[in-house]
């Protein structure tokens, strides 16, 4: 047992150290984006991804032929966790499950055209799964898709495609076939999200956040822009999540703001007592530094358990999203109580505790136990995969 | 970063394991608990074994194994819910006598706790008090050639079996005034007895009425005997805590094996979410639990701070074991109230490892002080963690 990272996997996080601090940018870098600092959402930090590419950083995973460098996964891990503990934009779809599904099961015309331009940070991707019917039950979705002529008509309506509103290309799942089996009935495609008949609705969401509703009207797609089989959509969607090994909820930002917290302890005072000696103050942070200790084992169990196998750990994956995304909202509930009440103050108000990071990170780590898929649904998983208990006929 | 067992710990996973499996079903556990308070068959073979000396450095005819092999044994011997002096003796024991360096006693002692010859238990806690060493109020009067020593001990772990007793007693007024002295069974003036507990565990309590022991059985030279205590004690937490993940593991198994075999409405109940989420709950703390534990010893094992994570283990390790045994107990229903389900064994044991070796109140308040007073790692190593100038630059 070591419980120490590699020297190989160290050298490489004291790159990626050295490369963002060269490139240190409060417009790219800010953690208090919380969620959306992932997001490659203005053209700075469009310009940063550019920069990430000519490290050679996208792809890494990539067969070379496409470009890539063919390395373990693990490293695209350790750069999203560096990436996103500055609260820059991370590495994600494009290199993900958009660019390894097409590298699975795209046509060679599809492959010509995205893969190069996904490497070199040209192009950002929009993912349409969610509908307002369809949300853990994500195979429930309704959008339809009917064969016209050499391609197809889409009609419909999708929700929380958080990126629509900045993306390129639109990764579109849609019903081609009503009368199958909902799982079985269901194809995935690239359309391009500047053209007619695609209407893109802000939905504001809490701490400042926007996701999107995308209406679909009659928009037609060519046949060339369907991503692998007819009616395979969700298969293909389900063995995205295999490939994504190494994908993670990322834990940096967690530890972040728990060191905030200790920082701001250390340094205010209630009543004349520093918060640090208050033993009301005290107790609630030995829980907080237990539970965020066991939150980054659990990381690491699933960590080591990914670099011994080709399969992706799902329920070691599943196990770490449910605890280490509840802690962050207790975390959030902490702050605001232990530095109240200047915690409720927003960033940049006089007397903002954190800065106020305990306000924005209050409001936005309510998704986080929602957002690639539910804590109800991890247990669901766990339930059956770790404990072999039955499901509910 | 591989969090895979090495050789020696799957050695004595197998070794305790099969053991356990023969010599401590919970007819065994159940017997001991009507009886001796120990498991009796299971602990002649442990000996056998040489797991007496497991921690023991091999010079004084130990095995030599670090905590971090050990805790594969302790889980082994939580699932089971192993009773044996092996805690009190072969680790809280020894950790305190290998501290002792200068004393002959000491050495000897350990050597025959190694051989399997010495049964050892440490009497520390008195009537109405706490963990704290202020709390330690047994008298050493010094007399030529020794000391006296006056009061009573309680807690006192297999009480009627050990040889010898680690004594903690008070030199003077002064808080830190403690010396450890190492009391023969047989002493006279000396009396013993078991008190009935919650779990049925073989504890009892030490009446001390001017007991001479020699000055070469006082094995702290100086008054530091509480210090040497609570640091042996802040390293053999780290295998409490492991067994306390080992019986968690085994009450949630057998919960999970409930759950699949009793129907109600015509299903499983298992099927039921509000039955098994909870569950998951469970099992995602056990492995956090463990984790952890190995984490502590490793940073023992390598040398890097152990100190407040071996704290941090055993708080969330026993949280952990009373959290599992108390949804069992609901998942049981009525059932597991009863003495004829196996259930309430763990049940019991879970909450009495959450009021020994420390309680809730000590860990909290050690971890708080080690962590935010004296600047101990709460983490392992971190390569994500940022340096602190780079936070307090966020806060401003």
């Amino acid at each position: 047992m070591k419980f120490s990272f590699a020297q190989e996997h160290l050298d490489f996080i004291d790159e990626v150290d050295i490369f963002l601090k060269a490139h240190k940018d409060p417009s790219v870098m800010n953690p208090q984006r919380e969620n959306m600092a992932m997001l490659c959402d203005t053209p700075e930090r469009r310009k940063f991804m550019k920069k990430v590419s000519a490290q050679g950083w996208l792809g890494l995973t990539w067969p070379t032929e496409y470009g890539g460098k063919d390395i373990d996964g693990i490293y695209e891990f350790l750069l999203n966790e560096k990436l996103a503990g500055v609260g820059a934009p991370q590495i994600g779809k494009g290199v993900g499950f958009v660019g390894k599904t097409l590298i699975r099961h795209g046509t060679t015309k599809l492959k010509k055209e995205f893969l190069p331009k996904i490497i070199n940070a040209e192009i950002e991707f929009a993912i349409g799964y969610s509908e307002p019917s369809a949300g853990s039950d994500a195979a429930a979705m309704q959008l339809k898709a009917t064969r016209d002529g050499d391609g197809w008509r889409f009609n419909g309506q999708k929700v929380f495609t958080t990126s629509a509103h900045f993306a390129d290309w639109y990764w579109l799942a849609a019903r081609t076939d009503p009368d199958s089996p909902k799982h079985k009935g269901i194809t995935l495609f690239l359309v391009e999200m500047n053209q007619p008949g695609i209407t893109v609705h802000p939905m504001p969401a809490m701490g400042g956040e926007r996701t999107n509703v995308v209406f679909l009207d009659d928009v037609y797609v060519h046949d060339d822009y369907r991503i692998g089989d007819l009616n395979c959509g969700f298969q293909y969607i389900s063995e995205a999540l295999d490939l994504e090994r190494f994908t993670l909820f990322t834990f940096s930002p967690i530890k972040v703001r728990l060191l905030q917290l200790l920082d701001y302890v250390r340094t205010h005072n209630r009543g004349g007592t520093k918060l640090i000696d208050e033993p009301w103050t005290r107790q609630k942070l030995v829980s907080l530094i237990t539970r965020c200790e066991v939150a980054r084992l659990l990381g690491l169990r699933f960590v080591s358990a990914a670099l011994k196998s080709d399969k992706p750990p799902t329920s070691e994956a599943s196990m770490y999203k449910l605890f280490a995304t509840e802690l962050a909202q207790s975390l959030a509930d902490a702050m605001m109580d232990i530095a109240s009440p200047s915690s409720q103050l927003e960033q940049g108000e006089i007397g903002a505790a954190m800065n106020g990071r305990s306000a924005s990170t209050y409001n936005s780590t309510v998704v986080d136990t929602i957002g690639g898929g539910t804590s109800e649904v991890q247990r669901n998983i766990i339930a059956r995969h770790e404990l072999g208990l039955p499901r509910l006929r | 970063m591989d969090l895979e067992f090495s050789e020696n710990q799957v050695a004595l996973d197998n070794l305790i394991g099969k053991l356990c499996q023969r010599y401590c079903t919970t007819e065994h556990v159940r017997k001991a608990e009507d009886e001796s308070g120990m498991c009796s068959e299971l602990w002649h073979h442990m000996l056998e074994a040489g797991t007496a000396g497991l921690i023991v450095p091999e010079e004084m005819g130990g095995l030599g194994f670090s905590l971090l092999d050990a805790t594969v044994a302790y889980e082994q011997l939580g699932r089971h819910l192993a009773a044996t002096p092996h805690f009190s003796s072969s680790v809280v024991s020894v950790l305190m006598l290998t501290r002792a360096t200068n004393s002959e006693a000491a050495t000897t002692c350990l050597e025959n706790i190694a051989n399997g010859s010495t049964v050892v238990s440490p009497a520390w806690l008195e009537p109405d008090g706490g963990f704290s060493i202020l709390d330690v109020n047994l008298q050493a009067t010094p007399v030529t050639g020794g000391y006296l020593l006056n009061g009573v001990k309680v807690h006192v772990p297999y009480v009627v079996i050990a040889n010898k007793f680690l004594v903690l007693a008070r030199t003077s007024e002064d808080n830190h005034s403690l010396k450890l002295f190492l009391v023969e069974g047989d002493s006279k003036g000396l009396q013993k007895g078991k008190s009935a507990n919650l779990a049925g565990d073989a504890q009892g309590r030490l009446v001390l009425r001017d007991v001479f022991v020699s000055n070469s059985d006082s094995i702290t030279p100086t008054e530091d005997g509480g210090e040497i205590w609570n640091e042996a004690l802040n390293e053999a937490v780290i295998l409490d805590a492991a067994y306390a993940a080992g019986l968690a593991d085994r009450a949630l198994e057998i919960t999970v094996d409930y759950a699949k075999e009793r129907e109600q409405f015509g299903t499983p109940i298992g099927a039921f979410q509000a039955i098994s989420h909870p569950l998951v709950n469970n099992k995602v703390s056990i492995n956090g639990a463990k984790a952890l534990i190995y984490e502590a010893a490793w940073a023992h094992s390598a040398g890097e701070s152990y100190r407040a994570l071996a704290m941090m283990a055993a708080l969330f390790a026993k949280n952990t074991a009373r959290e599992v045994t108390a949804r069992a107990e609901q998942v049981h229903g009525g059932i597991g109230f009863t003495i004829e389900y196996d259930i309430q064994l763990f049940y019991r044991r879970a909450k009495q490892m959450q009021v020994n070796w420390y309680d809730k109140r000590t860990l909290e308040s050690t971890i708080a002080q080690l962590t935010f007073d004296e600047g101990e790692a709460w983490s392992g190593p971190d390569p994500f963690e940022p340096d602190s100038n780079t936070i307090s630059a966020l806060s401003s």
